[in-house]
Formats: structure tokens, sequence, C-alpha cells
């Protein structure tokens, strides 16, 4: 073996642990989805009490709900596998994010609170579905959890579509 | 009838086990035209309970699940039953939107029914999700 082929193959390896360390198994997608929908619960109960206009109270109950309903659903389903939900960095830093969001909402009132809330809202669901699209979906390896991450999808979707709506009504 | 069975069975071996075959056959033998009829009346009555279900549509139904209605067209006619049946794990709604019916808040496995009176195009949206639609059609009955 060569000096050339030793330098071919740990750039290989490099490059393969690198990909490798990025992509998360099913345990840390569990974590992660977990994770992301405790998030938006935690903000959706503080906007259900803090928020000033009706429509925003009335939108961060829904986020309550709807993320519940969605985590009842992943646990459920991880539990059945035998999955038990991983932590990692990724999973960290959407907690961390989120808490720090928490934390900044907390010194808000009135039309502030309702505006930095919202703007969060539409940031988050936007992160959450590009990470369902480009980490969680594709490497989901167990059917189930990949078919139900496919077809939460859209729900956050709606989310998106609602936030965006809500930041537009609440600027004029 | 029952006397000819018993004569039928009175005449074998006991302890023969084509005791009871002889007798049955026995007995259809010499009630061959009753049995016939009673055939003839079940095969009547299934007949009419088909066509009776043909003639009478079933139900129709519409599945709520990753946060969109399936099919989101369905065609249907003027009295026949739409069934919604919601299989996400959180509510959603079936509202017209010319305000034609309108479903309370289902939660998840929470089902709905509606009856429609009138013919025509019938939009509706699910007003909790954005971009949530589905069209029910309803042709006249024939």
């Amino acid at each position: 073996m060569n000096i050339r082929t030793v330098w071919i193959a740990l750039a290989v390896l490099c490059v393969g642990s690198t990909a490798w360390a990025q992509a998360p198994n099913d345990a840390q997608i569990a974590a992660i989805v977990v994770t992301a929908n405790q998030v938006d619960i935690d903000a959706g109960r503080l906007a259900e009490s803090n928020g000033s206009n009706a429509q925003v109270k009335a939108f961060g109950k829904q986020m309550v709900t709807d993320h519940s309903g969605v985590n009842k659903q992943a646990t459920d389903l991880v539990t059945k596998l035998g999955v038990k939900p991983e932590d990692n960095a990724t999973a960290r830093s959407l907690k961390s994010a989120g808490d720090a969001n928490i934390t900044k909402l907390k010194s808000l009132k009135g039309a502030a609170f309702d505006q930095a809330y919202v703007a969060n809202e539409v940031a988050y669901h936007q992160q959450v579905l590009d990470a369902l699209d480009k980490t969680l979906i594709p490497n989901a390896s167990n059917a189930d959890l990949k078919a139900l991450l496919v077809k939460v999808r859209p729900a956050f979707v709606a989310h998106l579509e609602h936030a965006k709506q809500l930041q537009t009504s609440l600027a004029k | 009838m029952l006397s000819s069975f018993a004569d039928a069975l009175t005449h074998q071996r006991p302890s023969s086990p084509f005791v009871t075959l002889t007798a049955l056959r026995t007995l259809i033998g010499v009630q061959r035209h009753r049995l016939l009829l009673i055939v003839a009346l079940l095969a009547a009555c299934g007949s009419l309970a088909w066509a009776a279900g043909q003639t009478r549509p079933r139900g129709a139904s519409v599945a709520i699940e990753g946060t969109s209605f399936v099919p989101p067209e369905l065609t249907v006619t003027v009295g026949q039953a739409v069934t919604w049946t919601n299989k996400d794990p959180f509510p959603h709604n079936v509202s017209s939107s010319a305000g034609k019916f309108s479903s309370k808040n289902l939660e998840a496995g929470g089902v709905w029914t509606f009856t429609p009176r009138t013919a025509g195009r019938f939009p509706y949206v699910c007003t909790l999700h954005p971009g949530m639609k589905g069209t029910l059609v309803v042709k006249k009955e024939k």
C-alpha cells in the first residue's frame, strides 16, 4: 500500500465519518421530533396566557393541541418499535433556542409580544420543515417512522401558512 | 315430515355410521318438493335484498388524514349520506365555503355525517389548517 492510497483512504474516512456524524439514526430522530414538538407546545402555552390579540391566543392554543397530538402519536410509535429517543446535539440546540425564545417573550407585553411570538413561529416552522425535508425524512430507516414524518409534514406547512397570515394581519 | 324421518331411523341398525346419512337422504327424497320451495324462497329474498342495496346507495366516506381530505373530490347523489372520519392525531373540521354545512371541530378519531339535500358543487375547508380543501359534488337522484 503506497502513501497515496493511505491519503485517499483517510480522505474517504473523514468525509464518510462527517456524513455519518451528521446523519441521525432513528433514536436520535425520535428525540429531535419530540423536542421540536415540545418547544412549540411551550411557546403556544405562553401565547395562550400572555398573548393580547385573540387570534394569537387561539393560534397558540392550536399549536399546543396539534403538536401534543403529533407528539403522542410519535411517542406511541417509538414505544411500539422499542426505540428509545436518544438525546443529541440537534435536539439540544432546538431546546436551547426554544428556551431563549421563551425568556425573550416573557419580557414582552401586548402587541410587542404578539408580533415577536408570531415572527418566531414563522421562522421556527420553516426551520422544522427544512429539517424534516433535508434530514429527518431522508434518514429515517424504519418505514413506520418515515411514514409518520411524511404524514405530519402537511400540518407544519399549514401552521407556517397560518403564522404568516397572522403576521400580515398583525402588521396592519 | 318428522315421522318419516323417525321411521327412516328405526329401520336402520342403530350402530351403523350410515344411519343418519340414509335417514337424511330419505328425508330429502320424501320432502324434495318442499325443500326446493324453501331454497327458491331464500334465493328470492337474497336477490331482493341485493337489488334493494343497489337502488339505495350506501353512504360515501372521506378520510381526513395527513392534513388533507381523501379523496379531495367526492361525488354523491342527493340524499346520500357522507361520513368524514378524522384519522389525524389532532382536530380538524369540515366547513362549506358557502356556509351550506359545517361540522364542529372533530377530535382525533372523530366522525361526522352529512346528508346533502340539494344538488351542486360544494367546496369546503378545514378552518384550522389553511390550504386544506375538499369538494363535495352532489348530483340529482335519477
